[in-house]
């Protein structure tokens, strides 16, 4: 479930939890002017626009909630895991994994863009990931049979499908082509 | 090193001992029925970036292009980035294994101190070779 926004008027957005949330986050910015990616050094001296503002807040609470809901599934990942050693794990120190989970994300994502456009693609491939965990051999080489096996489930299906498709698609063109030559 | 589970019987303690824990070395590897992330979160999270930078690389354009690079055609086109179903499982897995790799290699630590609680010291210790496998 993400959060769409049309408008700042959108009666279904801004419910008063919405609100709260944005005006404390403004009311923190403003308190504590950080240099957010937004806030561009190479633009000088200009102005920010009353837009770019709207960004910055959309942005603000988008990051939020989607650190929040990566921060719950990397503390469920990771209490499972330590109960599987039979071990307890501390609340900071699984809250630190989160957040560097998180970072680690970022940088993923940016590794991804930057392997696809270098490939002239606009989509994100699964060698695409492979080749972002690079790395670590045993990490790509796991990864690397995930990736084959992903690709054995699925290719079969496809391909038949591609292929009867194709084929229907011409016999429904052919036919159509015979039936108009008899009715003229 | 790579230990692959099939069932959840913990016996690679056993088995390894610190020597293991060399550079390149691995400890999980699981590949049966385990939560893992969210594919629509990861996706989330990914489109929410790959906007970030679209808008930053639009901002950057307007300013630094040069007439010269705009006659030229030699400026590249600024292309949204979007994700392949499959990919985005394979992502999921990679943030997967990095969070279970760091509990792991922390209770490697904490249970060769003899204690059963994972803290912070423990992770303190692992994080340098895990940023650098990872």
């Amino acid at each position: 479930m993400l959060i769409e926004y049309h408008s700042p008027y959108n009666a279904a957005f801004w419910n008063w939890r919405v609100y709260f949330s944005l005006y404390y986050r403004i009311a923190q910015q403003v308190h504590r002017r950080k240099p957010s990616s937004c806030f561009a050094m190479d633009v000088g001296g200009e102005d920010i626009s009353d837009l770019q503002v709207d960004q910055i807040v959309e942005d603000d609470s988008m990051d939020d909630l989607i650190r929040d809901r990566f921060r719950l599934s990397a503390i469920s990942i990771a209490e499972a895991e330590a109960k599987k050693n039979g071990m307890e794990i501390g609340g900071p120190v699984v809250a630190c994994v989160a957040d560097l989970a998180f970072k680690y994300a970022e940088n993923v994502a940016k590794d991804l863009e930057l392997f696809a456009h270098h490939a002239g693609r606009k989509v994100v491939n699964m060698d695409d990931v492979v080749l972002s965990a690079h790395r670590n051999d045993n990490l790509a080489a796991s990864l690397r049979s995930l990736c084959n096996e992903l690709k054995a489930k699925e290719p079969q299906s496809d391909r038949k499908r591609k292929k009867g498709s194709a084929k229907k698609e011409d016999k429904a063109s052919s036919s159509n082509a015979v039936r108009i030559t008899t009715d003229l | 090193m790579v230990v692959i589970f099939h069932d959840f019987s913990f016996t690679f303690f056993k088995i390894i001992s610190l020597e293991f824990f060399a550079p390149g070395s691995f400890v999980t590897c699981v590949m049966d029925a385990n939560n893992t992330f969210d594919s629509d979160l990861i996706h989330a999270i990914f489109k929410h970036i790959w906007a970030r930078r679209f808008r930053e690389r639009e901002r950057s354009d307007a300013i630094d292009a040069t007439e010269a690079e705009i006659a030229l055609g030699t400026t590249k086109k600024n292309r949204l980035a979007s994700a392949n179903a499959n990919a985005l499982k394979l992502s999921c897995e990679l943030l997967k294994s990095f969070v279970s790799e760091a509990v792991q290699r922390a209770a490697i630590i904490a249970e060769a101190e003899g204690m059963d609680k994972i803290e912070a010291t423990h992770l303190e210790r692992i994080l340098p070779q895990l940023l650098l496998d990872f």
